[in-house]
């Protein structure tokens, strides 16, 4: 079930049909799970790295359908023959099953209908799950039978490389992966954009062939987004918290990206939208707490950007007031400026005139004439006592 | 050796040393290893094959106790492909490079396949491995390992690289000979593989990777993307950060990493700096090779150049 952190895990509605799916009790010994490997048959060297890596899987409770969609002559052969070069023991629960017609959901609901698993899903020939893929899902269906279940799916970019294997198409992987999607699902998150690519999820099978949850064929990609929302909507999640497999990016090369426009991806992405607003909506247990926190996220969010527009406002005020201080000022200052350079002018007049003065024989017989009245009057202040304040009694205040 | 071309197909030695592998996933490993060798029996590119599987673990986790070569007890899962398998327990841990030298001792066939129990071999490996051996001049194949690709760079048109991951390759009995396996001194659980693939150059092999030998490593990942590993690894990797550029004769990257082994946050790190800090006052570390710098490679952390790094953000 979708759950929310920190909310208990709530039963899901049990339909009859999907009930005990995933239980441990293996059902007329049926396996665990039937993978639906979708290929168009072009990609043979990422189709064997996808098959080998559920041959290694640590849970063998599964069978395979490659399922070659429209494919071109000697495609199906040449995948059987791969299938063929596996351990009997992996080779012996794979079928290839070739379909023709219909878009990229075709192929998945051709293959639920012929899947002997009590879960169905899908891996895309450019995927690759680690080895505990399979058992992730068992794991999570264990706890919670009945319910869609769910893994985390990292990212990886890859190049092509036509030719480069000894004539085979490669491709060379350029990144790291990255963890971008959610680790747990949440089914209000899902509402704004798809965040759980086809690989991450598992559904009871007869969900499918029972309640009609198939693949959307009208869509031409995001078919994926749109089943998972249905389906978690109808069976509720159940999240394994665990990266289980590799989605490729291919930054050159064939893939859905190429195959459809943006125009395609943008337009459903908005069909999708428009069917989950029209829709009514059952929510999960603990939607309810989800959704106050969000709603109590947006109050805060808006009090916050009022309070922030407030401030906006307030040093915009400042700052014209300070503008304004500014331009005063800086006319004071020119003003004064003007005063300095007037008085640095009269300043510099008067030197002139002191020096001219200075070097006048007036000026020095003035001088002479002066020091001598010093001495004269040094002379009586010895003689007679100072009024003028010497060093004697009584103290000084304005000194000699 | 025999080899491609020649009239006869050489004859391959497959061995794995494993440490308290649960028995179910060695199960899993023989019969893709036996697979793998059918196909490549079918495909001319072996004449035959032997599966040899070295324990490490306290108590055995096949067969009978005791260190003697006993018979594979799962020999029925292994059909069409393997002519003889054995089991030794060694009754001690040696590592996986001590394993592996044990196992070596043993060796008649033409090329050995060094690969971890934790993985899957794809039916073409073998096959393609034994074809990255038809030019003479190369001495050690290393396959590709998947979901985690090992981001080291190759020359995409000779598959020439730095060196070879000893979670599966593919080297010539003769190569392991020359260079008497791995240096069991130095290493025990990583870089053993570097510094194999950096001696077997320096006495004139070439080592390559092999895009098309895939083999499934059992790595998984983090929930911030990164590879979970053990203690165990974390703590021999750090000690090999110091030990492979001393032995390659940088030593001012080996007293770098072990200044920064020493200032590090983490306590693991600085038991190790401290332990080699010791080392090398007791004049105890390695003797230098490489004087050249004709074939190590020391890039930032790595030992090659890489086309990504799992510590990107």
């Amino acid at each position: 079930m979708t759950q929310l952190p920190g909310t208990p895990a709530t039963p899901p509605v049990e339909h009859p049909a999907v009930a005990g799916a995933g239980s441990a009790r293996d059902q007329h010994g049926a396996p665990f799970l039937t993978v639906l490997l979708r290929t168009r048959g072009r990609r043979p060297a990422t189709l064997e790295d996808a098959l080998l890596s559920l041959a290694a899987q640590t849970c063998d409770r599964f069978e395979v359908l490659v399922l070659v969609h429209d494919p071109e002559e000697g495609a199906v052969a040449a995948v059987e023959a791969t299938v063929a070069t596996f351990h009997p023991r992996f080779a012996g629960r794979v079928r290839v099953v070739p379909v023709e017609g219909g878009g990229r959901a075709h192929p998945l609901n051709v293959g639920a209908r012929m899947a002997r698993g009590r879960y169905v899903a899908a891996l895309d020939d450019d995927d690759v799950a680690f080895a505990n893929w399979v058992a992730c899902f068992e794991e999570a269906a264990g706890r919670a039978p009945g319910r869609v279940v769910r893994a985390c799916v990292a990212t990886q970019t890859v190049r092509s490389l036509p030719g480069a294997w000894g004539g085979d198409d490669g491709y060379e992987v350029v990144s790291r992966p990255h963890v971008d999607y959610p680790i747990e699902f949440d089914y209000l998150d899902h509402l704004v954009d798809n965040r759980t690519p086809n690989n991450g999820y598992a559904v009871p099978r007869q969900a499918v062939t029972d309640l009609g949850l198939t693949w959307d064929e009208s869509l031409p990609v995001l078919e994926d987004w749109d089943h998972l929302m249905r389906a978690a909507a109808a069976l509720g999640v159940e999240s394994a918290p665990t990266v289980s497999a590799l989605l490729r990016s291919w930054s050159e090369g064939l893939s859905s990206k190429t195959d459809h426009g943006a125009e395609v991806w943008k337009q459903t992405h908005r069909t999708i939208e428009e069917r989950h607003t029209q829709a009514p909506v059952l929510l999960p247990a603990g939607s309810a707490a989800g959704l106050r926190a969000r709603a109590l996220r947006e109050e805060l969010t808006r009090r916050e950007r009022d309070r922030l527009a407030g401030e906006v406002q307030r040093l915009r005020s400042d700052a014209r007031q300070l503008s304004e201080s500014l331009g005063d000022a800086g006319r004071r200052l020119e003003a004064v400026d003007v005063d300095v350079s007037a008085l640095r002018a009269a300043l510099a007049d008067a030197e002139a005139q002191l020096d001219a003065m200075r070097s006048s024989t007036t000026w020095r017989a003035a001088q002479r004439a002066l020091a001598a009245l010093t001495a004269l009057r040094r002379l009586a202040a010895l003689a007679g006592g100072s009024r003028t304040g010497g060093r004697g009694a009584g103290g000084s205040r304005g000194g000699g | 050796m025999t080899g491609p071309g020649d009239a006869a197909p050489p004859s391959l030695r497959v061995q794995t040393v494993l440490y308290r592998t649960p028995a179910g996933a060695m199960t899993r490993f023989a019969e893709a290893v036996a697979a793998a060798c059918a196909g490549a029996r079918r495909a001319g590119a072996i004449r035959s094959a032997s599966l040899w599987i070295g324990d490490c673990s306290p108590e055995p986790v096949l067969g009978a106790p005791g260190g003697g070569a006993t018979p594979l007890p799962a020999d029925d899962l292994v059909p069409g492909g393997i002519d003889e398998s054995r089991y030794l327990h060694f009754g001690a841990n040696l590592g996986s490079a001590g394993g592996h030298n044990r196992l070596f001792r043993t060796m008649t066939e033409d090329l050995v396949l060094v690969v971890n129990p934790d993985t899957y071999a794809a039916p073409r490996m073998v096959t393609e491995l034994v074809a990255g051996m038809a030019d003479p001049t190369v001495g050690v194949v290393e396959g590709r390992q998947l979901p985690l690709e090992h981001p080291k760079a190759h020359d995409p048109r000779t598959g020439d690289t730095s060196w070879a991951s000893g979670s599966c390759f593919l080297a010539r009995a003769s190569v392991v000979r020359a260079i008497g396996g791995f240096d069991t001194d130095l290493f025990f659980l990583h870089g053993d593989d570097v510094d194999f693939s950096w001696r077997a150059r320096l006495a004139g092999w070439r080592v390559v990777h092999r895009p098309t030998a895939r083999v499934l490593h059992d790595k998984r990942l983090s929930e911030d993307g990164m590879i979970l590993a053990g203690e165990g690894e974390l703590e021999h990797s750090a000690r090999v950060r110091v030990l492979l550029p001393w032995r390659y004769d940088r030593r001012d990257l080996a007293l770098a990493a072990l200044a920064a082994l020493e200032a590090s946050p983490d306590a693991l790190s600085r038991r190790v700096g401290a332990e080699l800090r010791a080392r090398v006052d007791a004049g105890d570390m390695p003797e230098a090779i490489d004087h050249d710098h004709a074939v190590a490679q020391f890039v930032d952390q790595d030992y090659a150049d890489h086309r990504f790094s799992y510590a990107d953000v």
